[in-house]
This record gives C-alpha cells, sequence and structure tokens, in this order.
C-alpha cells in the first residue's frame, strides 16, 4: 500500500512517497515562507521519480500540526484537493507524533519517554508526552498542548522519567532546558538536528499504519469531501487589521 | 505548453481572497454551470471587519465541501475538468494561499493546466459574463470595499488605470458610514435599504470632485456624514443614508463618465460590491446611455467575490497562451495590468 506524506507544518518543507514500511522517495527543503510555491511541484517529483503516477497511491497523508498555521493550511488544503481529485483516503497525523516516531529504535530505548517540542511563536512552544516500550516503539501519554516554557518544564519535572527533547524549540532552548532542570536523578538528552523537524516521511508511515490497523478507514473517506482538521493549539487572532483588510 | 482552449473548454474557479470561499464550473468563458460561495459574513460580523486569521481557517474548512457542491451542481464530474483557475492576488496572503494550493494541487492530479487569476482582473469578467460580445474600448468601473478604479480597457489583455480613489474606497465609505450609523454589517446593503425610506435631498453633502484627472476621495464625505450627525443627532438615519449615498454615487457616475468620454468608450462595466448598489447602478445606466456607450452591469450576486469570475477570467488567461507555473504563490498587492505568471 502506497502512501504520499506531506508536510508543511515548519520552516521545512517535505514530501514521501512510502510503500508499507519502505521509503521509496522523499525530499525535503528548507522553505522559511515558501511553503505554497514549494510544495505542489515537490509532490510532483516526488512521485515521478519513485517512477510512481497518481494513480498508484493508496491514501494521502497530512501533517496537520501544531506548527505554522499559514504553512500548515498550505499542506492540508493541498492533500485535500489531492485526495479529492485523485478519490482516496485522506489522513491527517499530529506533527509532534510524527517528530516521536522519527526517533531510532535505538536511541529511544535508552529512555522512558520523548517530547517532541515544535516552536509555537510567541515565545510558547507546543509538545506533547510519548512513552517508550519495550520493543522501543513510543506511544503518545499526553495530548498535544502549547505553552510556555515553564509550562513545559513543570510537565517533565513532574513524570521524573529518563526524557529525550526533540524539535525545533528544546533544540533552540537546550540551554534553558539544561540549567532550569538542573541535576536530577533522571536523565535529559536532546535529539540532533535530523530530529528537530517533522518529516512527510513518518507522516507517510503512520498512515500506513492507521490503515493497517483500522481499513475503515478507505471506506468512510470515499465520502466524496475528504477534509482533516488542522491542530492550531490557539484561538484565532481577532485583531481587526483594516490596513490589510481586503474587500467583498 | 500549449493547450486548445474552446468554447467547451470546462474550467473550475477557486476564489478564497478575502471573506468567501468560492468555487465554481464555467464553460467556454461564460457558460456558468454552478457558482457556489460560501459566505464567511457570520464570523468576521462581530468584529466589523475581517479578520485573516479567522477567514483563513474558514477556507481551509469550507472548501472541501464548496468544491463537491460546485461539482454536483455543475453536474459533472472532476474528470471532465479542463483547468483549474485560482485568486492568486490581491487579496489576504493566508487565505489566498489556500485556495492556490488547493488548485495547484487539483491541477497535478487531474493532469490539467493550473492559471493563477487577478482578482481585480476577475471582477471585470463579471461584468462581461452576460456580455461577452461587450465593444471596446471599454471604461471599466471596480467599485468594492476594497478597491475604487476606473480602468481603460483596449482588449482583453490590455488594462490601463486612468483613476483611483486617493484614499478610502467607496465600499470602505459604505461600511464606514453604515458602522457609524449603527446599521447592520456589511453596510453597503444596509445603506442602499435604508436610502429607499429616505430623502436623497435632506443634506447637501459635498462631492470631492478632485477636477484634475480622474482620481477620487471618500474621506472627505465620510467625515462631513459623522460631524453632520454630531451637530445634529435628532437627524433622521434614514435622510443621511439616502444623502450619503446620493453624494457618493454622483462623485462615482461623474468621474466615470468623464473618464469614459475621455477614452472615447463604447462600452462602460462596473464590478465589486459597490456596484450592487441600486442607485449607482440606476444612474450609470442613465448617464452611459445619455452619451451614447453600452452599459454592462454584472447581476448582484456576480458583484460581489464569487468563482464564477475567477473560472471565467482564467479560461481568458488561457485562451491567450497564459498557463501559472506549480511553483506559482499568491501576491497580496497583486495589481492591474502587472503579469503575474
Ligand atoms: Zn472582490
Amino acid at each position: 500500500m502506497i502512501v504520499l506524506g506531506i508536510d508543511t507544518a515548519t520552516d521545512v518543507v517535505s514530501v514521501a512517497v512510502v510503500d508499507g514500511d519502505v521509503v521509496l522517495a522523499a525530499s525535503e527543503l528548507r522553505s522559511e515562507r515558501r511553503h505554497a510555491e514549494d510544495l505542489t511541484p515537490m509532490i510532483d517529483f516526488v512521485v515521478k521519480r519513485a517512477g510512481l503516477a497518481f494513480s498508484d497511491l493508496a491514501a494521502i497523508a497530512v501533517d496537520v500540526g501544531p506548527g505554522l498555521f499559514t504553512g500548515m493550511r498550505v499542506g492540508i488544503a493541498s492533500a485535500q484537493a489531492l485526495a479529492h481529485a485523485l478519490s482516496l483516503p485522506l489522513i491527517g497525523i499530529d506533527g509532534l507524533a510524527a517528530l516521536a516516531a522519527a526517533v531510532p529504535t535505538a536511541t529511544t530505548l535508552q529512555f522512558d519517554i520523548v517530547v517532541p517540542t515544535i516552536d509555537a511563536r510567541r515565545r510558547e512552544v507546543a509538545w506533547a508526552t510519548h512513552r517508550v516500550h519495550d520493543a522501543g516503539a513510543t506511544t503518545r501519554v499526553d495530548a498535544p498542548q502549547v505553552g510556555s516554557i515553564e509550562d513545559l518544564l513543570v510537565a517533565v519535572r513532574e513524570r521524573g522519567q529518563n526524557c529525550l527533547f526533540v524539535g525545533d524549540f528544546a533544540a533552540r532552548h537546550r540551554d534553558h532546558i539544561t540549567t532550569a532542570l538542573g541535576p536530577q536523578a533522571w536523565g535529559i538528552a536532546f535529539g540532533d538536528d535530523t530530529l528537530n523537524w517533522p518529516h512527510a516521511k513518518q507522516v507517510a508511515l503512520l498512515a500506513h499504519g492507521q490503515l493497517l490497523r483500522d481499513d475503515s478507514l478507505v471506506d468512510e473517506v470515499q465520502r466524496r469531501a475528504p477534509s482533516v482538521p488542522a491542530m492550531y493549539l490557539r484561538e484565532a487572532d481577532a485583531e481587526i487589521n483594516w490596513a490589510t483588510r481586503s474587500h467583498a | 505548453m500549449t493547450f486548445a482552449v474552446t468554447e467547451s473548454t470546462v474550467v473550475l474557479g477557486i476564489e478564497t481572497s478575502c471573506d468567501e470561499t468560492a468555487v465554481a464550473v464555467v464553460m467556454g468563458g461564460t457558460d456558468v454551470l454552478s457558482s457556489v460561495v460560501a459566505s464567511q459574513l457570520d464570523e468576521h460580523a462581530r468584529f466589523g471587519g475581517v479578520v485573516p486569521e479567522i477567514a483563513s481557517r474558514a477556507h481551509l474548512e469550507a472548501l472541501p465541501h464548496v468544491t463537491v457542491q460546485a461539482l454536483a451542481e455543475a453536474k459533472i464530474d472532476l474528470s471532465r475538468i479542463d483547468a483549474v483557475a485560482a485568486t492568486v492576488g490581491p487579496g489576504l496572503i493566508g487565505a489566498l494561499l489556500v485556495g492556490v494550493s488547493a488548485a495547484k494541487a487539483t491541477a497535478l492530479a487531474l493532469a490539467v493546466p493550473f492559471v493563477g487569476v487577478n482578482h481585480l482582473e476577475a471582477h471585470l469578467y463579471a461584468a462581461l459574463l452576460d456580455e461577452p460580445n461587450a465593444e471596446f474600448p471599454l471604461l471599466f468601473g471596480l467599485v468594492s470595499g476594497g478597491h475604487t478604479l476606473f480602468v481603460e480597457m483596449t482588449n482583453h489583455d490590455s488594462y490601463r488605470v486612468v483613476g483611483q480613489t486617493i484614499d478610502d474606497a467607496a465600499g470602505e465609505a459604505f461600511d464606514k458610514v453604515a458602522r457609524f450609523l449603527g446599521l447592520a454589517y456589511p453596510g453597503g446593503l444596509a445603506i442602499d435599504n435604508a436610502a429607499t425610506r429616505g430623502n436623497d435631498k435632506a443634506i447637501n453633502f459635498p462631492r470631492a470632485m478632485l477636477n484634475d484627472g480622474f482620481n477620487v476621495s471618500f474621506s472627505g464625505l465620510k467625515t462631513a456624514v459623522i460631524n453632520y450627525v454630531r451637530a445634529n443627532p435628532a437627524v433622521s438615519t434614514d435622510d443621511v443614508a439616502a444623502s450619503f449615498q446620493r453624494a457618493a454615487v454622483d462623485v462615482l457616475v461623474h468621474k466615470a463618465r468623464r473618464a469614459a468620454r475621455e477614452i472615447n468608450a463604447r462600452t462602460i462595466a462596473l464590478g465589486g460590491g459597490v456596484a450592487a448598489n441600486s442607485l449607482l447602478r440606476r444612474e450609470i445606466t442613465t448617464a452611459g446611455h445619455a452619451d451614447g456607450m453600452a452599459v454592462v452591469l454584472p447581476s448582484r450576486e456576480m458583484c460581489t467575490d464569487n468563482a464564477a469570475m475567477i473560472a471565467s477570467a482564467g479560461w481568458y488567461c488561457l485562451r491567450r497562451g497564459e498557463v501559472s507555473s506549480l511553483d506559482a504563490g499568491a501576491n497580496p498587492n497583486l495589481k492591474l495590468g502587472v503579469a503575474q505568471r
């Protein structure tokens, strides 16, 4: 079962096609604010270079956030349209779960929990907690939330377990987190640069797993208006900006 | 890419530049098979204006369903779509990107061309939907909440802005005055309705005629209304609305008429939300006909933002060989007559 994955929820845009648990092709680009410009050609490129046609795809998967609002919307709008045009199931994937899933098993086994973090701007962080199983796989134990760095530290202290931080926020605030947590009985560590952003590979792989577990997803999404909600974790900013106001 | 455009070419149009999520199917540039508009009016009403982040969220949520509905109403399958057009500007950047992303992905999946459309140009094609054979030169007046432009058109791809507002857009003046008078949002329709009950000669508001050129100004009129009502709190709201509307329409018609004469126009066309105003429609028709010009007005639904005009403009773009690249983005400040592609 071939799944196309899309991730535009952070500064890095990526696209991947996976067949089962094998990645056939993947591409990524540090896009800054050119998500819409970069994404469509990247989908075209990755599908073609994998030697596939769109008719070979079995499902579309997309990172629904948290992250950059405009960025995630570019990915979701594109994924919704692809799924509709190709009559394919559409699966939304939590971007923090995609981040946690990127940690190699050999690494996760050294920890009790993995805490994926994504910079939520305005000096806030979006994070979740994933517990590590004996086999090295992780499952989410605390749902994604957004808060200050202090909120994050309180949550990690309360758990008091060996903790691996991944994601751009933790990487950027590594010193602050290390100092604030101080020496404790349990250890903390940080992922390397490859674990700073969610990637379409994990988005597609996680979606594939969901499809295997629940094949009703395939039937269900044939209801013809494939859509997935974005995970904003924050209310819309309701400040009226007359300057950028368009017309009716 | 060469792409044969004919009377049977079917274009799917997507419009998400402001607060309407719209999808339409148009064949041959003017045959509107469906035009679905999901308005976000209620979501913005409590703020008295469009909130960009709320607009972007609502577009993303509504677009799949609006698309399905547009195809169903057109009674066609996606496989029958020959090209996909979407507004690439001007408008709210986050809102635009939802429509552009969906349009490009749809075009890629269907292996058909994508064409980015200028929203301002599309308002003109809304006027031409019913009059595709309107004669050039044409004076196009775009009067909306975001724009007040007089444009000379000597052909389908030739635009020259001959006049514009130097401050508030016409629709903005209607909205602000309506808000000040405590009328419903959006203000255009509320003023139109109140004016039918009022006396348009009750108050002689100033007409800023700006004798040089074809520019207009509405800021002084708006201030005059506010000052008058503050000084005369017992005045009838209906009379204020009627007198304001009369002054605003006088300015628009006077300027449009002068610009049309200047360019030897054979046709005057209007577009944008203010073109739905009933007094403006009456007055511009009378003025144009008196000068021997044809007057082309879109139906009221086609004055406000919709996707039929996007699909139509897209068809004309394709006919002149314009196809956009899949790496196109959106341009919130796109101007008329400036190539986007
Ligand atoms: Zn408009």
